[in-house]
C-alpha cells in the first residue's frame, strides 16, 4: 500500500459490489452523513461488507448554501395545510442533527453565523459527532440482519460476534460550513465547530474539514488547526480548468505552496475531491491523501448539488490523467497516432479489454468494467508517481498531453493539453 | 410568409424532410452511446451521419469525427452563411466531409469525407440497426 491514501467516496449503494471487490486497492471509504442517515441499514453494511477504515463527510454546509431552497419542498399535511420540510435524504440528516425544531421556527432559513451562539455551536458539533460516533454502531444489529446473506454471517453466535465488534470511524470531522476566507465570519464559526467537536468526542481524533476557496489558502489558516490530518475542498478549484491561464496557474501554486507549509509543519492534508495533480503534489510537498467518487468528477463546486444517481460511464486515459467518453477513448486508442496512450503498463487495465482497444466498447453498457478500470489506473498513478523522479513524472505528463494535442486537438480538443501544460508550468517552477 | 426563427432544430428538420424522400432507411437523433447523431441514413450498404450546426464548425468537426465509428461517411452540416469559416485544412485531416445548406434547405457537397473509413464493427452494426429499424 502506498504512503498517500486514497479513499472513495460511497455514492449509490450498487458501488459496494465495486468496492468490495477492490478493497484491496484502497485505503477506505469517505460516507457522506445524508447517505447513512437516510439509508441507513445498507450504508451499514456497506461498511461491514467493504471492510476498510471510513469517515463520515458530516454534509453540514448544505444549510447556509445560498441555494438553500432546493433542498427544500412543499408537503401537505393531513389537514390540508401546506408544509416545508426537507427533501428526504437532508430531513434524515436534520432529525439526526436535531436541527428540526431550529428549522421549523426560523420559517426553513439558512443558518448564518448569526445562529451560532455558544449553545447552537456545542449542540450541532456534540449531534454531529454522535451521528458519526454513534449511528453505524448502533444499527449493526438491524443492518447486519437485514443483510445477512450479502454480509455471509450466519444466525447465532457468529451474528452476536459481529454485532458486539466496533465499527467506528477511522476519525471524526468536524461539522464545517463553507468561507471564503479569513475574514469571513464563517471560518471563526468552523473553527468554534471544531474545537467543540473535540471536546464532544472525548478524546477520539477529531479532523477538520476545510471548504474553502483558494485565496484563503495560507499559513495561519494551517496554524489555526492542531490535527495533525486536515481535509480540505477547494470549492472554487477545478484543476482541469482551461480557461484563464493565469487565474489557474495562481490557483495551482497556491494549492502547491499550501501543502508544502502544511507538510513543513507535519499536517497531513487530505484532498477530498483530488485529481492527478492533487497526487504530484504528495511528491513535491506532502499531499498525504485524496478521494474521489467512482467515474465523478475531480472538483466540485459549493454550488453542486448532492444527489442525482451515479454518474455517466468515462473511460479514464491514464497517461492523460482525465476522462474521455468511451467513443472517444476508442477513436483515440484505436488509431495509430494514439495508440502509445493506451495504458499497457496496467496488466489490470489491459485485462478489462483483453488486450484489444475495440473491446472498450464494452464498457458502455457496463460501468462496472469502467469503474473497476478506473480504481486501476488511479493506484497506477500513485504507483507511478511515488516511484519515479518529479522531473520525469512532469516529462511523461508533458509527452503524453502534447502528442495528444498534436494528434486530437481538432477532434477532441485542446482542453486535457492546455490544463496539463498549466500543471507542467507549475511543477517546473523554481 | 412566416418567417422563421433559424434553429438547429428547424434546419434538421427541413434537411430530414428532404432527405426522406431520397433515403427510406433514415432516423434522426440517432443514438450513439451517450450522445445523439442528427440525422442518419443508409445510402445502399453505407451508413451516413450528419451533425447539424449553424455556425459552430469546431464542435460540429469533434462530434463528427467520433461519428466515424458508426458510419462509413460522417458529415458537417453548416447553414451557408457562416459555412466559409470553417477550416477546410482541418476537416480533411480529421477525414470528415462538409455539406453547407442553402436558403432553400438543399444540401451542397463542400467536401467529400476520408475514404478510409475507421468503423468499429460492433458500434457500427448496432447503430445500423436502429437505422434500418
Amino acid at each position: 500500500m502506498s504512503n498517500l491514501d486514497f479513499y472513495i467516496r460511497f455514492g449509490v449503494h450498487k458501488e459496494r459490489e465495486i468496492l468490495n471487490e477492490m478493497k484491496g486497492y484502497i485505503s477506505g471509504l469517505c460516507i457522506p452523513c445524508h447517505i447513512l442517515s437516510y439509508t441507513q441499514d445498507p450504508t451499514i453494511a456497506a461498511i461491514k461488507y467493504v471492510e476498510k477504515p471510513y469517515f463520515i463527510d458530516p454534509m453540514t454546509y448544505i444549510y447556509a448554501t445560498h441555494d438553500f431552497p432546493k433542498y427544500l419542498a412543499k408537503k401537505e399535511s393531513e389537514d390540508g395545510k401546506k408544509q416545508i420540510k426537507f427533501k428526504p435524504s437532508i430531513q434524515k440528516l436534520t432529525i439526526d442533527l436535531n436541527l428540526v425544531d431550529h428549522f421549523e421556527s426560523n420559517s426553513y432559513t439558512p443558518l448564518t453565523p448569526a445562529t451560532f451562539t455558544d449553545d447552537f455551536t456545542n449542540s450541532l458539533a456534540k449531534s454531529s459527532v454522535d451521528l458519526q460516533l454513534s449511528k453505524a454502531n448502533n444499527g449493526k444489529e438491524s443492518a447486519y440482519k437485514r443483510y445477512s446473506a450479502l454480509l455471509n454471517i450466519a444466525e447465532g453466535k457468529e451474528m452476536n460476534d459481529q454485532i458486539s465488534a466496533d465499527i467506528s470511524p477511522k476519525f471524526v470531522v468536524s461539522p464545517y460550513f463553507y468561507f471564503k476566507n479569513a475574514l469571513d465570519p464563517w471560518f471563526q464559526v468552523n473553527i468554534r465547530l471544531y474545537n467543540s467537536a473535540k471536546v464532544q468526542a472525548e478524546g477520539f481524533n477529531t479532523v477538520p474539514f476545510i471548504m474553502t476557496d483558494t485565496e484563503a489558502l495560507t499559513k495561519s489558516l494551517i496554524d489555526s488547526y492542531d490535527s495533525e490530518v486536515i481535509l480540505l475542498w477547494l470549492t472554487d478549484f477545478d484543476p482541469k480548468s482551461a480557461s484563464g491561464a493565469d487565474k489557474q496557474i495562481e490557483k495551482l501554486t497556491k494549492l502547491k505552496e499550501f501543502i508544502e507549509y502544511a507538510a513543513s509543519e507535519n499536517k497531513k492534508i487530505i484532498d477530498v475531491y483530488g485529481s492527478y495533480y492533487s497526487i504530484v503534489l504528495a511528491k513535491t510537498g506532502g499531499m498525504a491523501g485524496i478521494c474521489n467518487g467512482v467515474l465523478h468528477g475531480e472538483s466540485k463546486s459549493k454550488d453542486a448539488t448532492i444527489g442525482g444517481g451515479a454518474p455517466p460511464v468515462r473511460y479514464y486515459v491514464r497517461k492523460l490523467h482525465s476522462f474521455l467518453s468511451v467513443l472517444n477513448a476508442t477513436s483515440v486508442l484505436r488509431s495509430p497516432e494514439g495508440q502509445s496512450l493506451l495504458d499497457t503498463e496496467c496488466k489490470e487495465c489491459v485485462s478489462l479489454i483483453d488486450n484489444e482497444v475495440a473491446n472498450l466498447d464494452r464498457f458502455e453498457d457496463n460501468p462496472y468494467l469502467a469503474q473497476k478500470h478506473f480504481i486501476h489506473a488511479r493506484i497506477c498513478e500513485i504507483d507511478f508517481v511515488e516511484n519515479h523522479e518529479l522531473e520525469d513524472i512532469v516529462s511523461d505528463m508533458e509527452s503524453h498531453a502534447s502528442s495528444f494535442n498534436t494528434n486530437f486537438g481538432v477532434t477532441i480538443g485542446t482542453d486535457i493539453y492546455s490544463a496539463i501544460s498549466n500543471w507542467v508550468r507549475v511543477l517546473t517552477k523554481k | 410568409m412566416e418567417k422563421v426563427k433559424l434553429t438547429e432544430k428547424h434546419i434538421e428538420d427541413e434537411i430530414f424532410k428532404n432527405l426522406c424522400h431520397e433515403f427510406p432507411a433514415i432516423k434522426r437523433q440517432v443514438k450513439l452511446h451517450m450522445k445523439r447523431v442528427d440525422v442518419a441514413y443508409a445510402k445502399k450498404s453505407k451508413t451516413v451521419a450528419l451533425e447539424i450546426k449553424i455556425s459552430d464548425w469546431k464542435s460540429a468537426l469533434q462530434q463528427a469525427w467520433t461519428n466515424k465509428l458508426a458510419c462509413h461517411e460522417s458529415y458537417v452540416v453548416l447553414w451557408h452563411e457562416y459555412a466559409h469559416r470553417a477550416d477546410r485544412e482541418l476537416f480533411v485531416t480529421a477525414g470528415v466531409g462538409l455539406m453547407v445548406v442553402d436558403s432553400d434547405y438543399s444540401l451542397r457537397l463542400e467536401l467529400s469525407p476520408s475514404r478510409k473509413h475507421e468503423l468499429h464493427p460492433s458500434i457500427h452494426k448496432n447503430f445500423r440497426k436502429i437505422i434500418m429499424a
